[in-house]
């Protein structure tokens, strides 16, 4: 590298962050959307996994009409902690543009996925439903630790619970 | 509410739980017997550690009461079930107050896990759930 590229590199090196030589045209920041609120994208994921869970409840009894009464009763409870989740959104202030429900924000998809396959052993559905459970419970907890909002801490927390008590229910379903 | 009434008001819960299981082991099946057992134990390390939460805050522990009301008649196994059962969920109530208004990390950590523990215990003596424990409002009979 020659001197003069040497100094015309040290002058312009500093430089490159100052506004100096920019036109406000090119200093004009690209607008991008703002990051979604932590809340919203663990309100997000908690009823998305909640969908899950029922779905599976659903497809099991489905497959196993001997156990369809009480396993929709499970169902019918994951139902209930949706509606929960999407109780705690906060208002949004007047005058807010056009309001985007927060349980869509990051990325629910509309899309129906496959149906879950579902063991044709009955103990196996159990296992199954409890392995999901238990794994929910993790989750929940873990997003009851991080959320901002009291009420959503609330929420997750007796959603956790609620699971808990399923693992421990599924042990004399059969 | 405070963080300190809430601690004082699951602590009131827990010496009602004290109380109440000492008339579930009174009457409880002999099967059941270890279970209320563990519970009373529970419930007992649970008030220390309130206690102990209380004191932090230089807050003055709640006393049990002398004697509680008990909503149910207790005079066999199944009315014995039956009030362990609604001391769980009743006291899961209390824990969910605890997170709805505390700002403290360990104290929402030590209320997810009580509010769990105590819906474990209210399915394994009533054999069903609410949707949302603590928020559900148990029968208030």
């Amino acid at each position: 590298m020659s001197r003069r590229s040497l100094l015309i590199a040290g002058a312009v090196v500093p430089l490159a962050g100052c506004d100096v030589f920019h036109s406000a045209d090119e200093q004009e920041p690209t607008p991008t959307p703002a990051p979604p609120h932590p809340d919203d994208v663990i309100r997000a994921r908690a009823v998305d996994a909640e969908r899950a869970l029922m779905a599976l409840y659903l497809a099991a009894a489905a497959a196993h009409p001997d156990l369809e009464a009480e396993l929709e009763r499970f169902a019918d409870r994951h139902l209930r902690h949706i509606a929960a989740i999407e109780s705690t959104v906060p208002p949004l202030p007047p005058g807010s543009p056009t309001p985007t429900p927060a349980t869509q924000a990051p990325a629910a998809t509309d899309e129906s996925p496959a149906p879950p396959d579902i063991a044709a052993d009955p103990d196996a559905v159990v296992k199954q439903l409890r392995d999901a459970e238990v794994a929910a419970i993790e989750e929940r907890t873990a997003d009851c630790l991080q959320a901002r909002d009291y009420r959503l801490a609330t929420v997750l927390a007796s959603i956790a619970a609620c699971e808990a008590a399923h693992d421990r229910l599924l042990r004399s379903v059969r | 509410m405070s963080t300190l009434d809430a601690l004082q008001a699951a602590l009131a819960g827990e010496h009602a739980c004290i109380y109440g299981y000492g008339l579930v082991g009174a009457h409880i099946s002999e099967s059941a017997a270890d279970r209320a057992r563990d519970g009373y134990e529970t419930h007992r390390a649970r008030r220390e550690e309130l206690a102990r939460q209380i004191r932090l805050r230089h807050g003055e522990p709640v006393a049990a009461l002398p004697a509680y009301v008990v909503p149910i008649e207790v005079d066999d196994n199944q009315s014995a079930r039956q009030l362990a059962g609604l001391l769980e969920q009743r006291l899961a109530v209390l824990y969910a107050d605890l997170i709805d208004v505390t700002s403290v990390p360990a104290l929402r950590e030590l209320a997810l896990t009580t509010l769990i523990e105590t819906s474990v215990l209210a399915a394994r003596w009533t054999g069903d759930t609410f949707a949302l424990p603590g928020i559900d409002e148990p029968p208030a009979l």
